[in-house]
């Protein structure tokens, strides 16, 4: 009688530390997929506000076409990119390249609003200098989205890696999440701007 | 341009991450002992209350028994004193639940919006002109991105110079952040951040709801307290009447009262230190959220170095100071607040010391200091810029020669949105419609906030005056009197005087405005109160006059050589301020043709119509037929003066005439422009008639439309 009772036992307390730990990866998961929606939204505005600054950008820098282009270029390899990702952040290589893309686009923003520093007609329009700081806004909204996807991301992957969650983990359903990380180079090449 | 949050080493948001651990496990026991002091305080109370009763159904049984001849009951048994005691527990502690619970409901009503609108903001313009609020709001929507939590809404403290933000609201979706006009002035956009990050750390933690329960916690013990001053209340009547007892009952009130007054000591002490704990979380919150600590160190710094620091000047800020970054009364170190000095160094322990001078960063702010312009008013006088040129400040603050933008909201019913004036004039409830008149009490603020704008005077006192014309005028007044300097004292005290309103003396309000006033021009101050109704002579007491002369006087003599637009707002005004007498001639406005020639001249000249056409139009309007005009050029200041003058004292109906001939000359080359606008409201004001706004039919009437021009002050209100 006796041992069928522990075995009893034991089943439930299983069962619900089991439950316990699915509850806890779902909700982290389900936190991964919002934050990652959110950089989607950040990026979208961000997209959307570039074809802006380079109309207005256009008319005063007349000898910037490589940079100007740069810009449009790098903007649409990262729309792509972002197609190819299509809201998945399990998808590691989609997600390496969305990161590798998305910084060089920032890489060449960055040029680009370097550049316009040394027109002063440009840098006296007051369109443009509203679009600066959105666009200014925006970049710091696509890198604390990002930031916050990847603490998110952590946390997920702690909880996932810790005993006893780690046993279950796979059985369960729950892959592993991808932190977005910029690739060393365009990392490493931190572009300071200062405007006034 | 794309800072790298993601080379941020993980030790440093280990490092944090631990900090704020170990920061809330204080605060957790903190909250612990308050409610081991709670408890203790129940149970004494309860106590005591349980050997009263006790003591006292004893004795009432002690006397039944003697009464009835039956032996005296045992004190231990005859009493259950475990169930006294339990029920006395009870009672004590509904006592205090119940006042915590109203205290909670009053503290929670109404939500983050409510103390901010009692506070003196309004909510930030999303469509705002002002580069440094959108950037604020911008920060903050950047902040609650990185927390993963919804963006509070956005309120501005217009009238305060200290730096400061605030925080308010119980829900995440019901919060509000609020900043002051000098944080978004003297912080630069990382600093904006870093304190608006702090102030989203109290709300990401719930800071706020657990304060607000410890308070009203507190509130609760402090009943024992009273329920102790109440018996000594009793016991005093008692003593007073003889009755037996009174000494007992000093003792126990004595007793209770003094539980409770030391629990609430105790426990407001534990709450207050609860509080600081959780700001210097929230510090650590912050530099976590933005990766960064220098921001926030530098603007701490810069706080401390700055004459005001984060002082509030509205008088709410005592019952909300917990709310603020800073201390609210300007002081380094604030009963809730940790000392600032002490904040810095536990962020950065390497910190010498040395505080940050504050300088302006909104060099491209679209609101004069001192003048609050709201940019819609001076964007639809401002000349049009050409693309690619800024339109120099001057311009877009003195579009119209002479009194400026400063004038049109007070008289101009519609412009400017309710927020810029009410803003002005906290728990004001403007509400107008574009087009309705001005209600009269608001149009009185309306000039004084116009005027004031950036200044801040929130004495209650003051703001109380505000809300009547003769107050707003005072307040005025003493506004353009401590910037004037040539007006002797006496003639500002007898001016406020005479205003009826003798507390608000001048030497209060200056002590009051200690904000230095931007340097206006002297003469558009004067103007400024003459034009509010202030006027020499009629109606007001007789020591006014002099006082009021002096102002006339002042703008009466031109200070540079303005052209005829000038000439012109200074005849309106100093018409409005001292009427001269009309129609006491004989004469007919044929015997004045010549003189009508000038003024028909002068309304030719300014309107650039052909001088024949124009002498032709007026003539055969006015009924003078043909008129002779001498050019522009040959036209004289005095020889207008002599004009009008002469013209004045014609019979009504020749002024009417007269009038009617200036209007089509104005009319006659299809359009009329300001300065024929203006032209002819002086000369109504001159000839003493109404104005009638059909005489400026016209298919290009400027800007304004209807009303363009300046239009006259309006005398009614005495």
């Amino acid at each position: 009688m006796l041992p069928v009772v522990i075995l009893i036992v034991l089943v439930v307390i299983v069962a619900v530390v089991a439950i316990s730990i699915y509850n806890r990866l779902n909700g982290l998961r389900e936190a991964v997929r919002t934050a990652f929606s959110q950089i989607d939204v950040q990026l979208e505005r961000r997209y959307d506000l570039i074809p802006n600054l380079v109309s207005v950008a256009q008319r005063y820098l007349d000898h910037e076409e490589e940079t100007l282009t740069a810009v449009i270029e790098a903007r649409a390899s990262a729309t792509q990119a972002r197609l190819e990702v299509n809201g998945d952040p399990g998808n590691t290589e989609a997600m390496s390249a969305l990161a590798s893309a998305d910084g060089s686009l920032g890489s060449a923003l960055g040029r680009l609003l370097a550049v316009s520093e040394q027109y002063p007609d440009l840098k006296a329009d007051r369109t443009m200098s509203e679009l600066t700081e959105e666009i200014r806004s925006t970049e710091n909204r696509v890198s604390f989205a990002r930031q916050a996807y990847n603490d998110v991301t952590r946390r997920y992957e702690t909880a996932r890696k810790a005993f006893p969650a780690l046993l279950l983990s796979s059985p369960l359903g729950f892959g592993e999440m991808n932190y977005l990380e910029t690739t060393t180079d365009e990392a490493r090449e931190r572009v300071l701007v200062e405007f006034n | 341009m794309t800072e790298n949050r993601d080379a941020y080493s993980a030790t440093a948001i280990v490092e944090y991450e631990r900090l704020q651990v170990e920061a809330r496990a204080e605060a957790r026991r903190l909250t612990t002992a308050f409610v081991v002091a709670v408890a203790a305080v129940a149970a004494i109370a309860a106590t005591i209350v349980a050997a009263l009763s006790g003591i006292g159904v004893f004795l009432l049984e002690t006397q039944e028994a003697g009464n009835q001849g039956l032996p005296p009951p045992s004190f231990r048994q005859s009493i259950p004193w475990g169930w006294v005691w339990v029920l006395s527990l009870l009672a004590v502690a509904g006592l205090i639940s119940w006042i915590k619970h109203q205290v909670q409901k009053g503290l929670v009503a109404g939500g983050g919006v409510a103390i901010a609108r009692q506070l003196g903001g309004r909510p930030a313009d999303l469509n705002s002109l002002d580069p440094a609020e959108r950037r604020f709001v911008n920060v903050v929507q950047e902040i609650a991105i990185a927390a993963r939590i919804p963006a509070p809404e956005v309120w501005v403290l217009v009238s305060e110079h200290g730096v400061n933000v605030f925080n308010a609201g119980w829900t995440h979706e019901t919060t509000v952040i609020g900043v002051t006009r000098g944080a978004l002035e003297h912080l630069t956009r990382d600093e904006l951040q870093a304190v608006a990050a702090q102030s989203m750390a109290h709300v990401f933690h719930g800071d706020a709801r657990l304060n607000m329960r410890l308070m009203a916690m507190v509130s609760g013990i402090a009943g024992i307290a009273i329920v102790g001053e109440d018996l000594l209340d009793t016991a005093r009547r008692m003593a007073e009447r003889g009755q037996r007892g009174f000494m007992g009952m000093y003792v126990v009130g004595g007793l209770i009262k003094g539980s409770g007054w030391i629990g609430t000591y105790a426990a407001s002490l534990i709450q207050r230190s609860v509080a600081r704990r959780d700001e210097l979380t929230a510090d650590a919150t912050a530099i976590e959220l933005t990766r960064d600590a220098e921001p926030l160190v530098r603007a701490y710094r810069r706080i401390g170095g700055s004459r005001y620091k984060g002082r509030i000047r509205h008088h709410a800020r005592r019952r909300f100071n917990h709310l603020f970054l800073t201390d609210t009364r300007g002081k380094v170190a604030g009963s809730i607040h940790p000392d600032l000095r002490e904040r810095i160094l536990r962020i950065d322990p390497d910190w010498t010391g040395k505080m940050l001078e504050s300088q302006r960063h909104d060099k491209d702010v679209a609101v004069s200091d001192g003048i609050a312009v709201n940019p819609s008013v001076a964007d639809r006088f401002a000349p049009v810029a050409e693309p690619g040129t800024t339109p120099s400040r001057d311009q877009e603050l003195s579009p119209i020669p002479g009194l400026g933008a400063v004038m049109l909201p007070l008289v101009d019913s519609g412009i400017g949105s309710n927020e810029a004036v009410a803003g002005g004039f906290p728990g004001i409830q403007v509400d107008f419609a574009p087009g309705a008149p001005i209600p009269e009490p608001v149009a009185g603020m309306a000039g004084a906030a116009a005027l004031l704008g950036a200044a801040t005077l929130f004495d209650r006192r003051v703001e109380k005056a505000a809300q009547v014309p003769r107050g707003a005028r005072a307040i005025l007044l003493g506004v353009v009197l401590e910037s004037q300097g040539r007006l002797s004292p006496e003639a500002a005290r007898t001016a406020l005087q005479c205003h009826g309103e003798v507390e608000f003396g001048l030497i209060q309000i200056l002590e009051l405005l200690q904000e230095p006033l931007v340097e206006a021009i002297e003469r558009d101050r004067a103007l400024l109160v003459l034009s509010t109704g202030g006027r020499a002579g009629k109606g007001e007491p007789e020591h006014v006059e002099p006082f009021y002369r002096s102002l006339v006087e002042l703008v009466g003599k031109p200070e540079r050589a303005g052209g005829l637009d000038d000439w012109m707002l200074r005849e309106l005004v100093l018409d409005a301020a001292d009427p001269r007498p009309s129609g006491v001639g004989n004469a007919s406005l044929d015997d004045r043709r010549k003189d009508y020639g000038v003024l028909v001249t002068l309304m030719a000249g300014l309107g650039g119509s052909d001088p024949s056409i124009a002498a032709s139009v007026a003539g055969h309007v006015a009924g003078v037929g043909a008129l002779h005009l001498i050019g522009m050029r040959s036209l004289k200041v005095r020889d207008l003066h002599k004009a009008l003058d002469l013209l004045a004292a014609l019979p009504e109906d020749d002024r009417r005439r007269a009038r009617a001939g200036l209007a089509a000359c104005a009319s006659a080359d299809g359009s009329i422009s300001e300065p024929e606008v203006t032209l002819l409201k002086l000369t109504s004001g001159r000839f003493d008639l109404d104005w009638d706004p059909s005489l400026v039919k016209g298919d290009d009437l400027g800007p304004l439309g209807a009303t363009t021009g300046v239009p006259s002050p309006d005398l009614s209100r005495a």
